[in-house]
């Protein structure tokens, strides 16, 4: 790839001299600020069940951080994240139903998630591209087999209602809890995913996206970099996994298998890969574009607009609705400097 | 699957006659296979790792949903082609539709070789292969070379749909297994070799077929994924560099 289009996908020149040293201070406060309001807004405006919903989104939300930290910052194809959002839920399943708290759960599905990413990642160093997505897709496959073929200990086809989370006085069976519970970790895992840019792996993971060898001949440890990339996608789509379990009660192989896997993909992809905000907007439609179809009585075109989006975004702006918003927001930039020029 | 669910909604919905529904159902998959090179494949911008997986994703699940809107969401049993005629032939059992299968499969295998490796046509997609820039500054139409590729392979799809319609039934999700395998065989094979590809397809086939014989048919799909992550694993390096890898 020409250095032009890895300047474009990360914002160097001067741009990257400010994402390098981070925002200012005054930035920092007017993004807390916005993310504030705009967290407060549904269990203040809206009822329970969009409230439910909005808790979903939370969750969805970590799940796409995660396969963006993989294919928009590292360039690896996973057609299995779905199936380690699998690996999160049933691991609560299995925990909660010993009686065990969220303490112990959160603990064992980073342990297995980790454990199953390693699975993943170490034999598959050398691959990447469709020969990665295409072991990604085996492992989700085996995965959705094992769960289907062990119904005494994951529920089966039937699948299995799970325990909500208590927290103090939160019930994640509340949906206002619920979403309160999301939040947290959400949180975390946002703040984590966007200073992941101004660290060193930040940068060592663009550098093996744009060009593996390039990387390796500057002295970056792509095994290692591929590797940590794999694990903290694998941890980031465990942990929405759990709180996916505790938010919906319920959980199925459906809700994990190649099209789930694929809807996340559709989600980087439209909200922008490579991008905070975009992972963001990418849970939101994955959660909410079904629900609207669904009110406007056309449940069955939302399959529809999805692969016809994700094949079009793909194609029209590759850097989803966020690289959109960029374009849009340089081209009024480009013509209030043109009209002040000309003043 | 457009060419199968194509050619049972016009005989079952609107009385064609099977063939006359078999080849509209075929020549309106080319037709659209054809299309998407041109309304999708051939505007992915170059140095975008993943884009043409993501397209082709998006365009999968868009054809899985409109079959699925357009007709149901249920499996419809398809014309048999022979399936329901049997013989026995040395203590095997055999159908017609065994026979159609071996027959076309043994003329398309030939038919492809010859041409990619007999014809100057051949020589143009394979140099288009290679280095497309090159093969367009020696003279070859590139962009005409792919859309007939597109649809040709439409030809060959809609051929195996029918086939595996003709065994099974015809619902939005029934090649998705198939196709699975074929990418499998030529993530395995190498996109740009031929025989390999097509021995590990075969291969594939049996293996499935004993794992399920010897371990009982819930043990197919675990066998078939197991062996991919194990020879992707072990497989030597230069059989899974990238250069070898070509738009799917």
């Amino acid at each position: 790839m020409t250095s032009t289009t890895t300047r474009s996908r990360t914002g160097t020149g001067a741009g990257a001299g400010a994402a390098t040293r981070g925002p200012g201070l005054g930035r920092k406060l007017t993004r807390l600020t916005v993310f504030a309001v705009i967290a407060a807004v549904p269990p203040l405006l809206f009822d329970s069940y969009w409230v439910f919903l909005a808790a979903q989104v939370v969750a969805f939300a970590i799940a796409t951080l995660g396969l963006d930290i993989l294919y928009g910052r590292t360039g690896q194809l996973s057609l299995a994240h779905a199936s380690f959002m699998g690996v999160g839920a049933y691991t609560t399943y299995t925990v909660s139903s010993y009686g065990y708290g969220p303490a112990v759960q959160l603990a064992a599905v980073v342990v297995v998630a980790v454990v199953a990413a390693l699975v993943v990642a170490v034999p598959t160093l050398r691959l990447s591209g469709l020969r990665l997505a295409l072991v990604t897709l085996a492992f989700g496959e085996l995965l959705a087999w094992v769960i289907r073929n062990t119904t005494d200990l994951t529920g089966g086809t039937q699948g299995a209602s799970v325990d909500p989370i208590v927290i103090g006085l939160l019930d994640s069976s509340e949906p206002v809890d619920a979403y309160l519970i999301a939040l947290v970790p959400a949180v975390i895992a946002t703040v984590l995913a966007a200073h992941l840019g101004r660290t060193q792996l930040g940068r060592r993971m663009l550098a093996v996206r744009d060009t593996e060898l390039a990387a390796e001949s500057v002295g970056v440890a792509v095994a290692r970099t591929k590797i940590t990339a794999f694990l903290l996608s694998a941890v980031y789509a465990g942990v929405a996994g759990w709180l996916y379990a505790a938010i919906t009660g319920f959980i199925a192989p459906p809700d994990f298998d190649l099209f789930a896997s694929v809807y996340l993909f559709v989600a980087v992809v439209i909200g922008g890969a490579g991008s905070v905000l975009g992972a963001w907007l990418g849970a939101a439609y994955i959660v909410l574009v079904p629900e609207l179809f669904t009110l406007a009585g056309q449940p069955n075109l939302y399959p529809i607009v999805g692969g016809a989006l994700l094949a079009i975004v793909a194609l029209v702006v590759p850097d989803g609705i966020v690289g959109l918003g960029r374009g849009i927001g340089r081209r009024v930039r480009r013509a209030r400097d043109g009209q002040e020029e000309t003043a | 699957m457009i060419a199968a669910f194509s050619a049972w909604f016009l005989y079952s919905e609107h009385g064609l006659p099977v063939p006359v529904a078999l080849i509209l159902g075929t020549l309106f998959a080319v037709i659209v296979n054809s299309a998407i090179d041109y309304a999708a494949i051939r505007r992915i911008p170059e140095g975008r790792p993943g884009l043409d997986l993501v397209v082709t994703l998006g365009i999968f699940l868009l054809i899985t949903a409109v079959m699925q809107q357009l007709i149901d969401a249920n499996a419809h049993t398809f014309t048999s082609l022979g399936a329901d005629t049997r013989t026995e032939l040395g203590g095997v059992v055999v159908s017609v539709n065994d026979g159609v299968v071996v027959v076309l499969t043994a003329a398309i295998i030939l038919g492809a070789y010859l041409l990619l490796n007999r014809t100057s046509l051949g020589t143009s997609l394979r140099a288009s292969a290679e280095d497309a820039g090159i093969a367009q500054a020696a003279g070859v139409n590139v962009r005409a070379l792919r859309t007939a590729t597109w649809a040709a392979a439409g030809v060959i799809a809609a051929i195996v749909a029918v086939l595996v319609a003709s065994r099974l039934s015809v619902d939005a999700f029934y090649m998705t297994p198939v196709l699975i395998k074929a990418f499998i065989a030529g993530m395995i094979g190498g996109l740009d070799r031929f025989w390999l590809p097509l021995s590990v397809a075969v291969g594939l086939g049996v293996y499935e077929a004993l794992a399920v014989f010897l371990l009982g048919s819930s043990a197919g799909t675990p066998a078939v994924f197991l062996l991919i992550i194990v020879v992707l694993a072990l497989v030597p390096k230069r059989f899974v560099n990238e250069r070898n890898e070509v738009r799917a």
